[in-house]
């Protein structure tokens, strides 16, 4: 086998690319490669389990350096989604706080309102600066970003209360006294539902505003 | 008395194998002296950490070099130590020998 057809192991050179800060992806993943097909000429099997470790352990060492804001978003989205099933479980299960129709009331027309207000060009630039540190976008750009998750989250609130409203308005002309104590409860459980789901986007949507606002900031 | 901190181990090792390189001081050829010379394995994103640090106090200088398809197709780049490094290096060496003096180690070791 010609050894410069070999190729280094992708994921982990890939994984490396995306986490060096820019000046050095040249220089670093142009050494790796001349050190790999080097060793590749002796032991291919070797040069490749070389090559992972070395990629994989340079990437742990610029990551906190250049992935720093992702992580501490990533983090802080893991620390609320992981206190939100906390709190369902202890409040009696997971399974009563899932509800399809309402989560369609929901989300579907926040996200469809937040893409007419701004444009899918403006989300998929708002979420590359949410999760790359080194992306760089000029005020305006970052703005609308900031726009869209402001209208996604508001509106996700306006739709849960408006859904409520409705399903409130629904229970009020169905029920009738005997029905109240045996079916009032979970009626009025799912009713706000989407109240809940509403403010669950909101509470993500305004992390995503203050971490655009932050890089807004840095630009003054 | 000066109060400039002395080079770590892993500066001094690192000034010292890109004078001896000479021009042919880049990354690769760096950690490979390292690795034969010391037998110390250093990955290659520690290597660049502490040239980025010694660039930055100004005791190395970098330029880019030619690319090569063995690197597919990325350039290298080489480093060079300024007379800035050059000093650091030898008050570093002249602190040690201050230390050594009228010292003798055990003979079994």
């Amino acid at each position: 086998m010609n050894p410069i057809t070999i190729q280094p192991p992708v994921w982990s050179g890939r994984f490396l690319q995306w986490v060096l800060p820019s000046k050095l992806k040249e220089p670093i993943l142009g050494d790796l490669e001349e050190e790999f097909l080097s060793r590749a000429q002796i032991n291919p099997n070797a040069a490749k389990r070389w090559y992972q470790q070395q990629a994989l352990r340079s990437a742990f060492q610029f990551l906190w350096k250049t992935k720093r804001g992702l992580m501490m978003f990533i983090f802080s989205l893991v620390v609320f989604g992981g206190l939100t099933i906390m709190a369902l479980v202890w409040g009696g299960g997971i399974d009563m706080f899932i509800d399809i129709p309402s989560a369609m009331l929901v989300f579907i027309p926040s996200t469809v309102f937040a893409l007419a207000a701004t444009s899918s060009k403006t989300l998929s630039q708002g979420i590359s600066a949410l999760l790359n540190d080194e992306s760089q976008f000029d005020k305006q750009t970052l703005t609308n970003a900031q726009l869209f998750f402001k209208v996604l989250g508001q509106t996700a609130i306006l739709t849960g209360i408006f859904s409520s409203l409705i399903g409130a308005i629904a229970i009020g002309s169905h029920f009738q006294a005997d029905d109240f104590s045996t079916s009032f409860g979970p009626v009025f459980a799912v009713c706000i539902l989407t109240l809940t789901y509403g403010f669950g986007v909101k509470t993500i949507c305004y992390v995503a505003e203050q971490k655009l606002q932050f890089k807004i900031n840095q630009l003054v | 008395m000066s109060k400039d901190k002395f080079l770590g181990e892993f500066e001094q090792f690192l000034l010292l194998a890109i004078l001896k390189l000479g021009d042919s001081a880049y990354g690769s050829s760096i950690r490979q002296l390292l690795a034969e010379t010391i037998e110390r394995d250093v990955t290659i994103g520690a290597l660049y950490t502490t040239l980025e640090r010694l660039e930055s106090k100004g005791l190395v200088e970098s330029k880019m070099g030619e690319a090569t398809p063995e690197r597919g197709g990325r350039a290298k780049k080489y480093f060079k130590v300024t007379a800035h490094g050059q000093m650091a290096l030898k008050r570093s060496k002249d602190a040690l020998a201050n230390m050594w003096q009228d010292l003798a180690l055990l003979e079994s070791i």
